[in-house]
């Protein structure tokens, strides 16, 4: 009676105890959280995480600050509040560590306690669920361990929100266009766009191409560049073009700027960098 | 009451025949069908698939060892819009291997440009922050790879046995 207790016992901490001889697999939530808020608003959303197949592991939830590099490959997290406008002091989060049995579904609420004296704009910080480590996985030879985090953004913003953008440069190559923007509103702002070469003002682009969706903070970094493959302009006849860039914010109107672009001239100037 | 109500009828019915005899009017009626919207609301999700651990089995550790093959795969991919990506990052937790005597460092550990399928592979070489390990191609309902490619580097180790490192993947498709 004694050892079949204990044999139970031991079953049951084997149940609840996230084993890690195979992999991970998940299916995360990837939303951010957009709110429009008032001062003194408390706002709650929850975001979810699956666990699939028969593992089983535990997390740790918390915010943080976060903005990328100017070219957008490099994210950096920091402590919540690095920022001026983050929104991390604003948001408690229940649970903050847990563990998901295999199969089960990961539930994190967020709630946001808006200060009753914020300035305008927009607010952000990341909401990063870390997969925690197994301490009682066996250490084998030499081995990298691998952990998942899953990050997703959190914006807040308190009106008047100002979305506003500067085009502050084309750069046009052979092979690709590098455009860079600069954020002189209050809030982050996410754009899509497209460039388009065409022969005429008038007449239809003979060369276009999308940029992939990129946001641009307003802080540490307010500038960010992007850039879109185009084909070979160096195979397009000799003459003068006009290069249009049109940026979507999700406004009632575009942002546009256009530049002449002398092919092969301006081209061989690029690939010099002049 | 009911004679007003018949009353009202007669005056109706009065008024539609002298339509009718005066000329062809088209009028605009009511729909009057019922129907339910549907609304199914999707969220950006995706679902990931990453190993527990790569092993480097070192033989000699003048030489660099490549890791066995890491397979790394996210399906399902549905983001807000189809210009937007998702990005796989990875950095070491600690800045060196466990391990008593010489170890290996985080930056002993590198990746190559594996061959991934629907992302652009980016490779590098391990430290403390997040360097990006792929980016999904936009609009791509999953990308992977069946190997990674990661490589540790030659070491004058001097000792044997068990060498761990924890490995922070993340994943992140932030935005507005």
């Amino acid at each position: 009676m004694r050892s079949s207790s204990a044999i139970l016992i031991l079953t049951a901490a084997l149940a609840v105890v996230p084993i890690q001889a195979s992999g991970l697999k998940f299916t995360s939530s990837f939303e951010s959280i957009k709110v429009q808020a008032r001062p003194g608003d408390v706002v709650t959303r929850s975001w979810q995480l699956h666990l699939k197949d028969n593992q089983g592991a535990r997390f740790h939830a918390k915010i943080e600050d976060w903005w990328q590099s100017e070219d957008g490959e490099r994210s950096t997290y920091e402590k919540p509040g690095v920022l001026h406008h983050s929104c991390g002091p604003w948001i408690t989060l229940s649970p903050v560590e847990t563990v998901v049995a295999a199969g089960s579904t990961l539930s994190v609420q967020i709630t946001a306690t808006v200060p009753q004296t914020i300035a305008p704009g927009g607010y952000w910080c990341v909401l990063t669920v870390d997969q925690l480590p197994d301490p009682l996985a066996p250490a084998q030879g030499v081995q990298v361990n691998f952990l998942s985090s899953i990050s997703t953004g959190i914006f807040i913003y308190i009106d008047p929100v100002v979305r506003e953008l500067e085009i502050t440069a084309i750069d046009i190559s052979a092979r690709q266009a590098r455009i860079m923007v600069r954020n002189v509103g209050n809030a982050p702002v996410g754009l899509d766009g497209r460039i388009e070469i065409s022969k005429t003002a008038e007449g239809p682009p003979v060369v276009s191409a999308t940029f992939v969706r990129t946001t641009v903070l307003t802080e540490p970094i307010a500038t960010r560049s992007f850039v879109t493959k185009l084909p070979d302009l160096a195979a397009l006849p000799a003459g003068r073009y006009l290069v249009r860039v049109i940026l979507d914010l999700g406004l009632d109107h575009d942002l546009g700027a256009q530049r002449e672009l002398v092919i092969p001239d301006d081209l061989k100037r690029t690939a010099k960098g002049l | 009451m009911r004679i007003n109500k018949i009353l009202s009828l007669s005056v109706a019915a009065l008024a539609l025949a002298t339509m009718a005899g005066a000329a062809d009017v088209e009028v605009t009626l009511p729909d009057t069908g019922q129907s339910s919207t549907l609304t199914a609301t999707v969220t950006e999700q995706a679902t990931v698939n990453v190993p527990a651990a790569i092993s480097f089995a070192v033989s000699d550790v003048s030489l660099s060892t490549d890791a066995s093959a890491t397979a790394i795969t996210v399906s399902g991919i549905v983001l807000d819009t189809v210009t937007k990506q998702l990005k796989i990052s990875i950095k070491a937790a600690t800045g060196s291997f466990t391990g008593s005597g010489t170890t290996y460092s985080a930056g002993d550990v590198s990746w190559g440009t594996s061959t991934w399928t629907g992302a652009t592979a980016t490779p590098g070489t391990l430290t403390t922050s997040f360097q990006t390990l792929a980016t999904c191609t936009a609009g791509v309902t999953g990308c992977d790879t069946t190997d990674a490619l990661f490589s540790l580097a030659a070491q004058p180790v001097t000792t044997s046995g068990a060498k761990t490192l924890t490995l922070n993947y993340k994943f992140e498709s932030i935005g507005t």
